[in-house]
């Protein structure tokens, strides 16, 4: 049996989820932009799922849009908000590299990016973030929680500091680890565009979606049928559309209980770690519960996650999806210390997790560093 | 009839081993094609393929301008040796603008007209029929080969492909290239192919400390060398045992120095085990610490058998360049750990004596290490 402990990464597929897809997939598959009767049940279907995560997002179904997941809606947020040629971006530097690459696509097109710093356990810097805000700014890209340290982000705050200093200047939440993990509530938060995920909650991967607040404009990146308000033309990809509303709703559900048994998680993890020096928390205010990174001195994380490999417990180091690029922003961002540097990893966990397999990845976690110390320090 | 000319390179020269060299390279070519219906023929000096797909002309012509020992190849048409099918087939591989001239061997003496003769009345019915080309006989844009055989047929054609020349693999003994992940190995393992070399390939992994993406990308590249190679065997030693040993037992800066000393013994070994006669490596004089002359021989000196460093000369914008035109570049840049990353120190020695390096490695039972990598060795073959 593998013991998943990266679901930050990604997230296996609920059964009850899955049996949605194979049923639209194979009995409903009919296109909801066609004119049979059929069509007109899908497309209904479809208006009944975006109520569904509305409702669960603190928002309204119209304010819905979906999408083939987190970089899609990023990349329509980002490139489809701008309205003038000319501005500046203001984004956090330890932004998702869906957020962080397309933003420095927009400086090659003569757009002046500016980026704020973060706090050393990882939270975007309030007062250096709104500092770099002027009359010029098009768009302010702050992610709500840390898919690196489970930083959450007081994206209230920001919103409202933000559009204090510039009302005209778009804001936009990257919320990909945030929904479903936290509670979220769009109109409370107040931000006029928000990402998210399904793949990260138990749907599969393929779908997502982009929160725009009534009266946001935002236009299209990619050209078609005009589905989605002509935002994100392309055929729907229904029976993910509508397992995506039930994960949104399952994992709102669960939320507090979830939370709980996480909290107990990393407590217990902590306990088993007592023994071990040299190793830290990289986040533990305002966090994710879901998520905990963390630093060892004088090991590389990625030799700890080849160690837990060999005893069937998949953990991460930093990002899935900037793992491909040697150097991690992160280590950087939250300015480690130079022999901690190289030994973050991040365990991320899922419902799916007990207590059992939780004490045997401490157990095993500890036996590992201590025997790579042992290795690499004579 | 649509017909394939081979010719082959430097083989012809080989005196008494003609046939060694030449049933080589036909087995070679056979094997690029094996997945390929055609008819092959040996004709002077030179090799015919009849009877294939048409569809299928660029991958064949692909396939065996990779072959080394060919020299190059040409599309041509076969027609009887009749001066009307010539014609029809010269206007057929004649371009539509540009300048041009005919060029004819007659090897059938029996054919009625002199090749010069050929050669100029050709060229009058290809301008009447094509009145937008000039003819050219210094320096002209394309060129029409009619080759007049003794057979009674005839070849025509205009485009000739350079292929990789070189010598038929399998021509120039067995060696085991060390197949590290980066640019140089594929290069080196290449550069040996081109000579004639058989090859076998061993690579050092060592998990956990490095990825199974770091080995996958070892076999990936291991795949784009057999293009040349024809066949390919890598042999995966792990590593993990001998680095940590060395890493425990040995002052750090020595730690590159002994490692490729353990390399060069397990690749030694292989090379017996496995029927072969050299080891070869990426190494580049000065290109990295253990690349200096000192380094190289006290990496050498374990070795009992010859060792070759094809790249030993190249820069490495020199080295890129036939990376780039092997098709390994793209993959030797995948940012994947190799072993010899993780324990690297900060000052390595560069200019290891010999004695010292001895001195420092007694501390090591080397025999029974060695053996232990040797038992724990996975052969993959490469499909």
């Amino acid at each position: 049996m593998i013991h998943y402990f990266d679901n930050c990464a990604t997230t296996k597929v609920d059964e009850s989820i899955m049996q949605i897809i194979i049923n639209y997939a194979t009995s409903e598959y009919f296109n909801p932009s066609a004119r049979s009767s059929f069509s007109l049940q899908i497309a209904n279907k479809l208006n009944a799922a975006k109520e569904i995560i509305a409702q669960n997002l603190g928002a309204s179904a119209d304010e819905i849009l979906f999408t083939s997941g987190g970089t899609e809606s990023d990349n329509i947020a980002i490139l489809g908000s701008l309205r003038a040629k000319r501005g500046n971006i203001v984004v956090s530097s330890i932004e998702h590299s869906a957020v962080f690459n397309t933003v420095g696509e927009l400086s090659n097109r003569g757009y002046e990016i500016r980026y704020a710093n973060v706090t050393n356990d990882g939270h975007i810097d309030i007062d250096d973030f709104v500092s770099k805000v002027d009359e010029q700014t098009l768009l302010a890209c702050f992610m709500h929680v840390s898919n690196e340290t489970g930083a959450i982000n007081d994206i209230k705050l920001i919103n409202s500091l933000v559009k204090e200093k510039n009302s005209k200047s778009i804001t936009f939440s990257d919320g990909v680890q945030a929904v479903g993990k936290i509670p979220v509530n769009l109109h409370y938060l107040g931000v006029d565009l928000y990402s998210f995920s399904g793949h990260k909650i138990h749907a599969s991967k393929g779908t997502g979606g982009l929160y725009v607040k009534k009266g946001i404009k935002v236009s299209p990146i990619v050209f078609g049928g005009g589905q989605e308000k002509g935002i994100r033309s392309g055929t729907e990809y229904v029976g993910g559309i509508i397992a995506l509303a039930q994960a949104v709703k399952l994992a709102c559900d669960n939320i507090k209980q979830n939370s709980l048994n996480y909290t107990r998680y990393k407590q217990t993890i902590r306990d088993k770690l007592i023994n071990i020096d040299n190793w830290q928390e990289n986040c533990t205010d305002d966090v994710s519960p879901a998520i905990m990174s963390l630093a060892f001195a004088d090991i590389k994380g990625e030799v700890l996650l080849h160690m837990l490999e060999n005893y069937d417990i998949i953990i991460g180091t930093g990002s899935a999806c900037s793992s491909k690029n040697k150097q991690s922003r992160l280590s950087k961002s939250i300015k480690l210390d130079g022999r901690y540097s190289e030994g973050i990893i991040r365990i991320s966990f899922s419902k799916y997790n007990s207590l059992e397999e939780v004490e045997l990845l401490a157990d095993k976690l500890a036996n590992s560093v201590t025997e790579l110390r042992k290795i690499m320090l004579k | 009839m649509r017909v394939i000319i081979i010719r082959y390179s430097e083989i012809h020269l080989k005196g008494n081993n003609r046939d060694f060299f030449e049933s080589a390279l036909i087995s070679n070519i056979k094997t690029v094609l094996k997945e390929y219906q055609y008819d092959f023929a040996r004709s002077n000096a030179r090799y015919i393929i009849r009877n294939f797909d048409e569809e299928k002309l660029n991958e064949i012509t692909d396939k065996v301008k990779n072959v080394f020992g060919v020299h190059s190849l040409s599309v041509a048409e076969e027609v009887d040796s009749v001066y009307d099918e010539i014609v029809a087939a010269a206007l057929k591989y004649s371009p539509n603008f540009g300048s041009f001239k005919v060029s004819t061997n007659r090897a059938d003496k029996r054919f009625p007209m002199q090749s010069m003769k050929v050669s100029a009345e050709i060229g009058g019915e290809i301008l009447e029929k094509k009145p937008a080309l000039t003819v050219d006989l210094f320096n002209p844009d394309n060129v029409i080969y009619i080759d007049i055989r003794e057979n009674g047929k005839t070849f025509v054609y205009s485009q000739t492909i350079k292929a990789v020349n070189g010598m038929p693999v399998g021509t120039g003994g067995k060696g085991i290239v060390m197949l590290s992940g980066g640019i140089d190995s594929p290069v080196a393992a290449y550069m040996m192919a081109k000579r004639g070399m058989s090859l076998r390939a061993v690579h050092f992994h060592s998990f956990p400390f490095t990825s199974l993406q770091a080995k996958q990308k070892v076999l990936d590249l291991a795949k784009i060398v057999k293009k040349y190679t024809l066949r390919m065997t890598v042999d995966v030693v792990s590593f993990t045992e001998i680095q940590t040993a060395i890493h425990e037992k040995c002052p750090e800066e020595y730690m590159i120095t002994i490692m490729r000393r353990f390399m060069m013994r397990i690749a030694e070994r292989l090379a017996r085990i496995n029927g072969a006669g050299a080891v070869i490596t990426g190494e580049s004089l000065g290109q990295v610490a253990s690349q200096t002359l000192e380094s190289i021989t006290s990496t050498n000196s374990v070795a009992g058998i010859p060792v070759f460093r094809p790249l030993i000369g190249f820069d490495k914008d020199e080295i890129i360049e036939i990376s780039q035109k092997i098709g390994a570049f793209e993959t030797s840049i995948l940012p994947y750990e190799d072993c010899c990353t993780i324990f690297l120190p900060k000052r390595p020695v560069t200019k290891p004596r010999l004695s010292a390096v001895e001195k420092v490695e007694s501390a090591l039972d080397v025999e029974n290490l060695v053996n232990n990598a040797l038992n724990n060795i996975e052969t993959i073959v490469i499909e």
